[in-house]
């Protein structure tokens, strides 16, 4: 049985079908990329795929358990844990404190024991704070862990989104364009550390449009094209596929990494 | 928004213990037991001024709540009359105490807090706010149309609380009440599920996406907002012995709120210092009658020009404005 299984996930929005009939396996602890052109269905297969979205048809099975419909925060607390675009975090939060926040796993005390302080909620604050201090080192945010979020630079947010998703004990993390607006040395480190989250036991499953990045970092591909999967292979494979380099035509090359 | 003093330090830090507590407490326990009483023992009037002024703090304090998760809440005064309404047939048709009173009165408006919250706090922003509002009006027409008790949908001679006779034994009855809904709230935000509303507030998309129920922690902000300001009302039916349904009108709503910005959102002693802010500024202009809506709006607009963060944020802007000038 296959750790993710995506089986016939179709979107429609009015007469327009945003995603159709796409099925693929995500195996436990390796890295999946998506990709496709411009519009072709991506982001919405991520939100069916972190059930911010409900399917028309077809269905997610994590486990072979179906987690289609349910709502976010049970799909999260499942461990299918997702990032946003962009940089959102809490703003108002320092950057420890956004993580903290995420731990939202696992805790000892309920919310009576934490209105009044009780020892287990102690115990719980102080393993979710080491946590957190130790998932920021880890991504190399722990020099600003005690600044707020929006005086931080750009490029760190993009970080502690991730710290926030790992907060959430993910066994997969979805990434939703984790390389967009980097240039290439900032792309090189977040490779590094998507492979670390990797090293974690984390599967990884990452919607990206930046072709060079996603032929370094993933084990598989699957390149969907006017909502429909197109093919499905090794970096090696899906460079030399006719069909993708078909649906990528009037791109320059180079876009798909020759 | 200002970096949040109040709660800046306490996450993830050990959570506070009761020395905590009690530094957090004890300025406003000494100011309400001691210096109010000793000021004003011989000035029925102005106890009862600064017991009202207790029992709304109480109502706005639940408002903050709601402010905590980040919805505008203009239905207190929906939920101050449903309380006051329910002690009022509660003591009068049943004969009950107050004391069993007081808390029905919070469990029933936390009840239909609950219902009518569970549909409504999907909405966000100026509809929320809008629809929190009509909600009052609703109220107020639902005992006006259904109490038959009295002309005109009251209800008089609500009896006074055993064992309270004197406006200094009410006062101080509201006072500890005051104390008691302080420190809850108080320990309700720095605790865990003060920083997952927190969250809510910032961003309630990325609090899902961590595995917050984010549905049910809004149900539970405004029920227990409902609660506190059921509690208030049925205070007030009780101190006045008499409830209309006019009692509590949109315009207490919009206070109650009022009371909260003034005071500073940042800060949980916020509704309490701009309630009573805002409530001894209103007694003191009335003695130039004719002009005391005009100061008053004037004061509030002022208020809010130069101390966008409340009357709470003055310390830093001064802190930083005599650092600055050295």
């Amino acid at each position: 049985m296959s750790f993710l299984k995506v089986e016939g996930l179709t979107k429609r929005f009015g007469g327009l079908v945003a995603v159709n009939g796409v099925s693929f396996d995500v195996e436990q602890g390796e890295i999946l990329s998506v990709i496709g052109p411009n519009g072709a269905g991506k982001s919405t297969l991520f939100k069916l795929i972190g059930s911010f979205m409900t399917p028309s048809a077809g269905r997610v099975l994590l486990d072979g358990t179906p987690i289609s419909g349910l709502s976010p925060h049970q799909v999260a607390r499942m461990g299918v844990v997702r990032t946003f675009q962009e940089t959102t975090v809490f703003k108002e939060m320092t950057a420890l404190q956004n993580v903290i926040v995420a731990h939202q796993l696992g805790h000892a005390a309920g919310p009576v024991g934490a209105f009044f302080a009780s020892p287990a909620a102690r115990a719980d604050d102080r393993r979710s704070r080491e946590n957190a201090e130790e998932i920021l080192a880890y991504l190399g945010l722990g020099h600003v862990r005690h600044e707020l979020a929006r005086n931080l630079p750009h490029g760190y947010l993009r970080t502690l989104g991730i710290a926030i998703a790992m907060a959430a004990s993910p066994r997969i993390l979805l990434l939703d364009e984790p390389f967009a607006g980097m240039n290439p040395e900032e792309t090189d480190r977040a490779v590094d550390m998507v492979e670390g989250i990797r090293r974690r036991g984390i599967t990884v499953l990452l919607v990206e449009h930046d072709m060079r990045a996603v032929m370094q970092i993933s084990d598989r591909i699957v390149v969907i094209s006017f909502g429909s999967k197109i093919a499905e292979g090794t970096p090696a494979e899906i460079r030399d596929n006719p069909t993708v380099i078909e649906a990528y035509l009037g791109q320059d090359d180079e876009t798909i990494g020759h | 928004m200002a970096t949040s003093t109040e709660a800046a330090g306490t996450i993830g830090a050990t959570s506070p213990g009761s020395r905590k507590a009690l530094i957090a407490i004890l300025p406003l326990a000494i100011l309400l037991y001691a210096v109010v009483p000793l000021i004003l023992r011989g000035q029925p009037y102005w106890l009862n001024v600064m017991t009202n002024a207790a029992i709304l703090s109480f109502g706005s304090l639940g408002v903050w709540v709601t402010f905590a998760i980040g919805r505008v809440n203009i239905a207190q005064g929906a939920f101050a009359l449903l309380g006051g309404y329910t002690t009022a047939i509660l003591s009068t048709v049943f004969g009950l105490s107050f004391w069993l009173c007081l808390p029905l009165s919070g469990v029933v408006a936390a009840l239909v807090g609950t219902l009518i919250g569970w549909p409504l706090l999907r909405l966000r922003g100026i509809y929320f706010a809008m629809v929190t509002l009509s909600l009052t009006e609703a109220m107020r027409l639902l005992f006006l149309n259904t109490v038959t008790l009295h002309d005109g949908g009251g209800v008089l001679n609500i009896p006074r609380p055993a064992g309270i006779d004197t406006p200094l034994d009410f006062y101080l009855f509201a006072a500890t009440l005051l104390l008691v809904g302080y420190l809850a709230v108080w320990r309700l935000a720095g605790s865990r599920i003060g920083w997952v509303f927190r969250s809510m507030r910032q961003n309630e998309e990325l609090a899902m996406s961590i595995g917050i129920n984010v549905a049910r922690y809004r149900v539970f902000a405004f029920a227990f907002c409902s609660a506190m300001g059921g509690m208030a009302g049925a205070c007030f039916a009780s101190l006045q012995q008499n409830i209309y349904p006019a009692t509590y009108t949109v315009t207490d709503s919009i206070n109650f709120m009022l009371y909260c910005f003034l005071g500073g959102l940042d800060f949980v002693l916020g509704p309490i210092v701009g309630t009573f802010g805002l409530i001894i500024a209103f007694e003191l202009l009335r003695s130039i009658q004719e002009y005391q809506a005009l100061l008053y709006g004037a004061l509030m607009i002022l208020v809010m020009l130069f101390l966008p963060n409340g009357l709470l944020s003055l310390p830093s802007i001064l802190g930083r404005f005599w650092r600055s000038s050295r």
